[in-house]
């Protein structure tokens, strides 16, 4: 059995790339590749990702439950069963995810329990040959993205995580320094080949990861049916809405209303937002790119194609960027409130509720699951035809 | 049969004197003091003042009556009556809420007084009692209340200290009171002075001590103010004119369970400059020092203190913290459902013919549950 696994990192468009992944399975497997789904009791749970079972590799345990190495003797087994001699998966959690830098036991080392996982992993492939594939941002990029990502799920963290820009920076420094987790990649995983790709859409094959990731796999890309839906879930928000956002994450609430809140600003800012991103200053970037300059150096001769800079794309100056004002901010609260008081919001509330707590019992959520994704493919079918 | 009238004035720790009576009415009737019942509060009698600033004094006479009946009844040999608003009724009853009076303010208020006074012609003896307190404290705090209340003001502290400069005239207040009740049946005493123990003083000085010691129930609530951020909040709010009943619980929310979260620092809760307090206030000292002088009330300057206000200011994000809070606790159902409860009552007492008597009796029901479960 080969292995190819698509480590992420987050925010480089993998998203994207697991909702195509995930909508041409049967194409990718009679090509020989499989890209499992994960099978509670025999149903396919259609979830477009592994990154439940990248965080079980670290004992961070989320729906559907199962420790690792259950998911890989499932993985194998569906792969036998399909007769595909590669197993795929995709996870920006086995770069990123659990250990969280947030979510430390008291006195613990980031880098100990981050090795602890991939040693895991490597017993998990059981000396099959692996290739790993990576995207990662600039770092002062990443940062940016990320700031909006930790605010806008931080209620669902359990903890108060995000402070300020630069207190941001300091907890993820060891997220940062790709030299040394790709480092722990490559001692303890030890691949077959290791591919480090600059997320620059300058320079990715037709600007997309989906379409570079398919080209340096040797896959023809054409054809691929892409899944709306899989495009845009999880694009950052609008700057007020991140805004609005930091504001919510002070008041006390119920992890429903939590993932209630953040459906509705999602879609808040797919209708209303201004596009305009979070900013983080220029001294910040600027600080960044220093600090991992060495860091960076060392990616560019280890992985890089042509002896330059590994991140060839300038560093934007954000000085001239307009705050937030009083008007945008108000005007994001207000049409925030006024989705908040419809009757969609409650009916929301109870449709999250219900779903959490048929979480509780797998068997009946994955039926559940299984008959409305029946009934939504119908309903596209239809719409589509 | 004898009437104790408390007539404030307003911020003087009223509402802990109006609890304390309300939750200990059988101590105090053991002792001869009846303390009534009425529909409109399950505590204070301000609506006995707002009859009388609107023309309905008949109505304050026929309560007075009645009580002083009940109070035969329950041999009981004086009456208490408890209501800051009696003090000051033209500037709270009429200037406050934009309303037009054929009259000067002295005059007005003369008159006002005149009436509280034919109310209580079925009383053997009328005993007035007042505390007072340097006027910046005051403004400050009746500044606060304002913009507190239910149907609260927007404006700011200098704005509304000009629109009511006449109640910070003390001297001339009292004369007003000692003209129509005479100066042996009025008491004013100086609020400084017994702040921490208010409630005893009144008992020990109007009623009797035993009244305090003797009580049952001495954990009352007293009328907090609102911490500065949530004040600045509610003044945002009050723009925006919502009717009754949402003002009335979102009131609520603010005051039990917003302000609180957003506590002051020091200087928060000085509006102005000492500066300014002096230049506002200069002018009352020789009416204190009089007042001071007629009821020995030793030191009442009319400003207290030195202190500089700190504070800088409602941010965005504490207005929208504020705002989204509050937006959360009026969408509970229990506050959805009190609303329109709310709403309904109103359009039954408002548009349909006898509906105040339909509503009242459910309110005397509800203020009697009010105080027996929480005391407020």
């Amino acid at each position: 059995m080969r292995f190819i696994l698509h480590i992420g990192q987050s925010k480089t468009g993998t998203t994207s790339l697991q909702g195509v992944l995930a909508a041409n399975r049967i194409r990718l497997a009679k090509q020989g590749i499989l890209y499992p789904d994960i099978q509670l009791n025999g149903i396919e749970l259609n979830i477009p990702n592994h990154n439940s079972f990248a965080d079980s590799l670290a004992d961070s345990i989320r729906y559907p439950g199962l420790q690792a190495e259950e998911y890989m003797s499932r993985f194998r087994g569906q792969a036998i069963a399909a007769r595909c001699d590669t197993i795929l998966l995709s996870a920006e959690s086995f770069f990123g995810g659990a250990p969280q830098p947030w979510g430390l036991p008291e006195g613990a080392d980031y880098h100990a329990l981050y090795t602890q996982k991939l040693t895991r992993l490597k017993n998990c492939l059981a000396g099959d040959e692996c290739r790993i594939v990576a995207y990662l941002r600039q770092q002062g990029e990443w940062l940016e993205s990320a700031v909006g990502q930790i605010i806008r799920y931080e209620g669902l963290l359990g903890k108060s995580v995000y402070q300020d820009d630069n207190q941001l920076a300091e907890l993820l420094h060891s997220r940062l320094d790709y030299k040394t987790l790709l480092d722990h990649w490559e001692n303890i995983i030890q691949p077959a080949s290791i591919t480090v790709v600059p997320f620059d859409r300058a320079t990715l094959r037709n600007g997309t990861t989906v379409d570079d990731f398919f080209h340096r796999l040797g896959i023809l890309s054409e054809g691929l049916s892409i899944p709306p839906s899989s495009l845009d879930d999880h694009a950052s928000l609008s700057r007020e809405f991140i805004w609005l956002k930091s504001v919510l994450n002070r008041i006390p609430k119920s992890k429903v209303r939590e993932r209630v809140l953040i459906s509705t600003l999602g879609d808040l800012d797919r209708k209303y937002g201004s596009r305009k991103k979070y900013k983080i200053s220029s001294e910040l970037k600027n600080l960044l790119s220093k600090r991992y300059e060495e860091s960076n150096q060392y990616l560019a001769a280890r992985y890089g194609s042509d002896g330059t800079d590994f991140f060839t794309s300038p560093i934007l100056n954000n000085s001239d960027e307009m705050p937030l004002s009083r008007s945008e901010a108000i005007k994001a609260l207000e049409i925030f409130e006024k989705e908040w008081a419809l009757p969609a919001t409650m009916m929301r509330e109870m449709k999250t509720a219900t779903a959490g707590f048929l979480r509780k019992f797998p068997r009946i959520h994955a039926l559940v699951r299984r008959a409305v994704l029946l009934f939504r493919q119908v309903v596209w079918d239809k719409l589509a035809a | 049969m004898k009437l104790i009238l408390h007539i404030g004035s307003h911020k003087t720790a009223t509402t802990s004197i109006q609890h304390f009576c309300a939750l200990n009415r059988d101590v105090l009737r053991s002792y001869g003091y009846y303390y009534p019942r009425n529909r409109d509060s399950a505590y204070v009698f301000n609506f006995l003042a707002s009859q009388i600033a609107f023309g309905k004094e008949r109505q304050t006479a026929d309560f007075l009556r009645q009580a002083c009946d009940d109070a035969k009844a329950a041999q009981c040999h004086t009456v208490v009556i408890s209501g800051e608003s009696f003090y000051a009724m033209t500037a709270f009853f009429i200037d406050v809420q934009g309303k037009e009076r054929s009259a000067g303010y002295w005059e007005n208020e003369a008159a006002l007084i005149d009436k509280v006074k034919q109310t209580c012609a079925g009383f053997e003896s009328v005993k007035i009692a007042c505390y007072l307190r340097p006027q910046n404290e005051f403004a400050s705090s009746i500044y606060n209340q304002f913009v507190k209340n239910v149907i609260g003001i927007s404006s700011s502290f200098e704005e509304c200290i000009q629109t009511i400069k006449p109640i910070f005239d003390y001297d001339q207040h009292i004369r007003l009171w000692e003209n129509s009740f005479g100066r042996d049946n009025i008491a004013v005493k100086n609020f400084t002075d017994v702040q921490k123990n208010i409630v005893e003083d009144f008992c020990n000085t109007f009623l009797s001590a035993d009244c305090f010691t003797k009580a049952k129930k001495k954990e009352f609530m007293s009328n907090t103010r609102l911490s500065r951020d949530a004040l600045e909040f509610k003044r945002i709010y009050n723009r925006a004119l919502p009717d009754r009943p949402a003002a009335f619980v979102a009131a609520r929310c603010i005051r039990e369970e917003i302000s609180s979260l957003f506590p002051d620092k020091r200087g928060y809760q000085v509006f102005t400059s000492p500066a300014v307090f002096e230049a506002l206030f200069k002018e009352y000292a020789e009416g204190n020092n009089n007042l001071s002088l007629r009821y020995e009330l030793g030191n009442l300057p009319p400003v207290a203190g030195q202190e500089e206000p700190t504070y800088p200011g409602l941010s965005l994000d504490r207005e929208a913290e504020i705002r989204l809070r509050l937006n959360f606790l009026m969408s509970k159902p229990t506050n959805r459902i009190e609303i329109a409860a709310r709403r309904f009552a109103g359009f039954i007492m408002k548009r349909l013919p006898g509906g105040r008597r339909v509503i009242d009796p459910i309110r005397v029901i509800q203020h009697n549950i009010r105080l027996k479960l929480f005391g407020w």
